[in-house]
């Protein structure tokens, strides 16, 4: 049945304001659907108008237990899991948790192997911050960086697809070295991107970094204290972005990192200004690194120890640290005598880094969240394991 | 990593094993810091002191103060057979890369403990974690929440006798 309009009802004219102030505090959320939290992360943002005066993270919309799977597979198989963490630091992870298990058991790590795991890493490393810096400009509200970005980090992903087999998800990095020798063309592909790309950072500086709005949108935006940064044990560009001179790969060096000559890229203000930077300058040194490794880099040879059928992790604890694109990522593992881990703890950057969020945003505005979200870089599967 | 190969007489269960130089410099280093209450153990390779569980807030202040500032995780262990959770607080610095694991037993049946949050921040959410996963209360903790599941979820999945009743895998006989 359809109702029509009766005759409209006379508006009741405007009640007198009310005598109580006319902000007042209230919550909205950001998210778990929000262009600028990356992923599935939920806050609570407490508001007086558009100054927030708090903020609260709601994590665990991508949590799948992967610790706990970890107790119930063998270390081999668990590799691959590790690519789910933060998937754009898929080499890294599988690093991490590589280190642990061939520091349980003793495992030799054939020489060119270890320059094949700094090569993939820092190839990473650029892909990830290519990614970061597309997303940082369309967050702020500019689309043409990201399609800058995601042209040169297809390139880095077609390196990866023609030796691994994957783009995102690698698993390549292995307990004894890698799964598979290089790609026969993987040096001369590499080059080509390396003197491509040296260039185009440059472009990127001159699209986005000179630009008024970014400048004035970051400068002086969501400042965290060395002090702060420390206290709540965040690592990476974010806290080198800060003052604090911390780089695993230079302070607790592993693989064959000591052999190269590169510059931690360190900032001293602790702004949203100085965390882009800090990741532009990684992006430099990750090349420099990438052709010395190409360098000297044996040009054949075993890519991969033999192992033991079942690798039977000894009674006790074993830590790894590596310096993932968004900080420090440990991987903490407990054998017991068994073939499967009897724990498996993973320090993911991003739980520690977002956990200083909530304290520097207060005070900011909304749109302060984004900016300053965004360049945090995280990764929700990452802190959600 | 490489080590050397050994002989069967190295093998059996004295002497006990030279340290390496960096375990050494680390159980040097942190027993003049801690004292007599901590217990330097190495299973595996990461160096570990033993305290109890009362004495973890105390331990936790010499460190801080003797320039530990950098504190990775905060994570337990399940060992259901023994009756206890070990906690584990992986402590490094920002400087030279340092680490080591301070370690403690509590009672698996009223597991709680001091949290550690007023030293180093980030010990809130990992201590919320491990209070999510493994049930363990940390006391004084400023804001104790479940930070991973569901305020509604039941029981603590990362402990060992944990039974998943939603979704449950069929376990099959091979």
């Amino acid at each position: 049945m359809i109702r029509f309009m009766a005759t409209p009802t006379p508006i009741a004219p405007p009640a007198a304001p009310p005598a109580e102030p006319r902000f007042r505090d209230y919550f909205i959320n950001m998210g778990p659907q929000h262009p600028s939290t990356h992923g599935v992360l939920r806050m609570i943002v407490k508001l007086a108008g558009e100054n927030v005066l708090g903020l609260t993270p709601h994590l665990g919309y991508v949590h799948r237990g992967i610790e706990k799977m970890g107790e119930s597979q063998t270390a081999i198989q668990f590799t691959h899991l590790t690519d789910r963490l933060d998937y754009l630091s898929a080499h890294m992870n599988n690093w991490g948790w590589t280190l642990a298990v061939e520091q349980a058991l003793g495992i030799e790590v054939p020489e060119r192997a270890e320059y094949i795991r700094v090569l993939m890493s820092e190839l990473t490393r650029v892909a990830s911050h290519q990614l970061w810096w597309g997303v940082f400009g369309m967050d702020l509200g500019a689309f043409t960086p990201f399609l800058y970005a995601f042209r040169d980090r297809e390139k880095i992903n077609d390196i990866f697809e023609k030796t691994c087999g994957a783009r995102l998800t690698m698993n390549y990095i292995c307990p004894g070295g890698v799964t598979l020798d290089l790609e026969a063309n993987f040096e001369q592909d590499t080059r080509a991107f390396v003197n491509y790309f040296r260039p185009i950072i440059e472009e990127y500086e001159c699209l986005l970094s000179g630009n008024i709005i970014i400048q004035e949108r970051t400068k002086g935006v969501g400042v965290l204290p060395a002090d702060r940064a420390k206290s709540y044990g965040v690592t990476g560009p974010t806290l080198r972005a800060s003052g604090v001179d911390y780089d695993v790969r230079k302070n607790r060096p592993y693989g064959f990192y000591p052999k190269f000559n590169f510059k931690t890229a360190v900032a001293s203000e602790g702004d949203s200004w100085a965390r882009y930077r800090v990741r532009l300058e990684e992006m430099r040194q990750s090349l420099k690194i990438i052709e010395q490794a190409l360098d000297q880099m044996p040009k054949s040879g075993p890519v991969r120890t033999k192992l033991p059928p079942t690798l039977k992790i000894p009674k006790g604890r074993y830590l790894s640290r590596v310096e993932a694109a968004r900080g420090e990522i440990a991987f903490f593992l407990v054998g017991d005598d068994g073939p499967k881990p009897y724990r498996v703890k993973i320090r993911s950057p991003g739980f520690s880094n977002l956990s200083a969020f909530p304290e520097i945003i207060k005070g900011w505005r909304v749109a302060d969240i984004v900016t300053v979200l965004s360049t945090f870089d995280i990764v929700v599967p990452d802190m959600d394991r | 990593m490489s080590q050397p190969p050994v002989s069967p007489e190295a093998v059996s269960p004295s002497p006990a094993p030279a340290l390496s130089p960096v375990v050494a410099a680390v159980k040097n280093q942190v027993e003049k810091i801690l004292g007599a209450s901590a217990v330097f153990e190495l299973a595996g390779k990461l160096p570990a002191f033993r305290v109890s569980a009362g004495e973890v807030h105390a331990a936790c202040e010499k460190l801080k103060a003797a320039g530990f500032d950098y504190l990775l995780f905060v994570t337990a262990v399940d060992y259901p057979a023994q009756q206890r959770f070990e906690l584990n607080y992986a402590l490094s610095n920002y400087r030279d890369g340092i680490e080591f694991c301070l370690v403690a037993d509590v009672d698996r049946q009223q597991p709680k403990i001091a949290t550690v949050s007023d030293l180093w921040i980030t010990a809130d959410w990992h201590e919320r974690e491990v209070f999510d996963l493994f049930g363990i209360r940390f006391e004084n903790h400023p804001d104790l929440r479940r930070i991973l599941l569901d305020d509604s979820w039941d029981g603590y999945p990362l402990r060992k006798d944990y039974v998943d009743q939603v979704h449950d895998v069929i376990k099959r006989p091979y």
